[in-house]
């Protein structure tokens, strides 16, 4: 509705209007309450330091109260990759630590400090956070992509499945016309045998990386080649001490013929802090 | 089996991890980028093609198979690292250009697709640098008309949403920073060359689009 339009266009001046002074960067919250100076390891160099409440604190830089933008690619590779290091090293120096995506920036208002907001911030949720702290002590984030490739498994089909197999035959002796519609009852079992090693390998490879992780996210998979397929894409949550575990689960998996492990980690448990 | 840990190879990964993740923080004080896609979008397009996990020695345990593959998608590779410039008609002219998304339903599953939007004296499209594509165009006779409209997003943030109405009710859906910005150039464009748009459209619970009678 029209009029609706026009109420939007205010609320969206006035929330611009209060982009501006000085901000926060955000990098995680932090097992500590030692008010710390990390060094200059921060975006653009900038000095990282810790806002401790009780304690928890919010590992942060200085920065102008809007975000990081650029068009250059090399630059926020850059930002990204030093964003990534400071979780890092707070993870190293305080043993647990809640990461924060990238570009979150806490903006002070009229009255009160960024630095007053951040401290509000870790008040209010201050259960929340000494929860969700103790959930993940001593457990780091693995990425798990299982990639497969549908011609081998389909060759493999073809070969067992009585079915097609005649239907092979077939094809072979028949006149074009005949053939064509067999190829087409043959494409349509091949894709249909296809799908049901998919769901046995993705629900068998799942029970077995269940047994060695604490909790798994199932991602969405990525598109990839008709020749290569994603069948699997998961974020595991799994004792820093219990890797071994996974990785030697992961390399039979990998054994298995037509299927390919790319196993990551350890990660900060961004996928795991999301519902704080 | 080792995790890996090499930053270049594992790019895409922190990406995936830290423009979508993290912990979310619900406060009025927060600036955050996450609802409009500007940073780290080209990044990872660029990163996203199987190509770049092949460059990072990903698939080095595959078999004789892949490998043939491998060698194949090589020379595809070096083709995207030349630098691209948005296909123009000749004489069009570039009256408006700005980062923005696309919702993308053709694929495996809806998106929203970034990339650099360019409003010409002809056309709107949404180009793709790193793999020299255009997601999405439509000829500015095409456009019926155009609706504002408040979404949520994962971040709680309402970010505007502009749907267009094209030729054949098909519905467009786009966001970028200022989507205001971005409806009035088009409606001035299209003033300029004399193409009636209408004003006069409602937007339903379902972001259908019907014009009032």
């Amino acid at each position: 509705m029209l009029d609706d339009n026009k109420q939007e266009v205010v609320v969206a001046n006035e929330v611009k209007a209060e982009s501006k002074g000085e901000g926060r960067y955000l990098y995680c919250v932090a097992d500590s309450g030692k008010r710390v100076d990390l060094g200059k390891i921060g975006l653009d160099g900038k000095e990282v330091y810790t806002v401790p409440l009780v304690d928890l604190c919010a590992v942060v830089h200085n920065c102008p109260s809007e975000p990081y933008k650029s068009e250059d690619n090399e630059v926020v590779k850059r930002w990204v990759v030093a964003h990534e290091k400071v979780v890092e090293a707070a993870w190293e120096r305080f043993g647990t630590v809640l990461p924060v995506g990238f570009d979150t920036i806490i903006k002070g208002e009229k009255d009160i400090s960024p630095e007053e907001n951040i401290k509000n911030w870790l008040k209010e949720d201050y259960a929340k956070l000494k929860e969700k702290m103790d959930q993940i002590k001593g457990k780091a984030e693995y990425g798990v992509q299982i990639f497969w490739e549908p011609k081998f498994m389909a060759d493999e089909i073809a070969k067992t499945n009585e079915e097609i197999k005649n239907l092979n035959q077939d094809i072979k002796s028949k006149s074009k016309g005949m053939a064509y519609m067999l190829k087409q009852k043959l494409e349509n079992l091949l894709k249909k045998g296809i799908e049901k090693k998919a769901d046995y390998y993705f629900k068998d490879f799942y029970a077995r990386i269940r047994k060695c992780v604490f909790e798994i996210r199932v991602e969405k998979t990525k598109k990839m080649d008709e020749k290569k397929q994603m069948l699997m894409n998961l974020s595991c949550l799994a004792d820093k001490e219990k890797s071994k575990e996974l990785g030697e689960e992961l390399e039979k998996i990998n054994k298995v013929e037509g299927f390919a492990v790319r196993f990551t980690g350890p990660w900060p448990p961004y996928s795991f802090v999301a519902f704080g | 089996m080792e995790p890996l840990r090499n930053t270049n190879a594992t790019l895409v990964d922190l990406l995936d991890r830290i423009l979508d993740k993290g912990l979310v923080i619900y406060a009025d004080v927060i600036i955050s980028v996450a609802g409009i896609p500007l940073i780290g979008v080209n990044l990872r397009a660029a990163l996203a093609g199987m190509e770049t996990m092949l460059k990072y020695g990903v698939m080095v345990d595959w078999d004789e198979k892949s490998r043939a593959w491998e060698s194949e998608f090589g020379s595809c590779g070096r083709e995207h690292r030349k630098k691209k410039v948005v296909p123009l008609i000749e004489g069009e002219e570039i009256i408006l250009k700005m980062f923005g998304s696309y919702r993308d339903t053709e694929g495996i599953y809806t998106t929203w697709k970034s990339g650099l939007l360019h409003l010409t004296d002809k056309r709107f499209l949404l180009y793709q640098k790193d793999f020299n594509k255009i997601l999405f165009q439509t000829p500015l006779e095409d456009i019926r008309g155009m609706a504002m409209k408040k979404e949520a997003n994962f971040t709680k943030e309402p970010v505007d949403v502009l749907y267009l109405l094209l030729q054949d009710n098909r519905v467009a859906r786009l966001k970028t920073v200022d989507t205001y910005k971005l409806k009035e150039a088009i409606e001035e464009q299209m003033k300029v060359k004399g193409i009636p748009l209408n004003e006069n459209l409602v937007l339903s619970g379902f972001g259908r689009i019907s014009s009032e009678k």
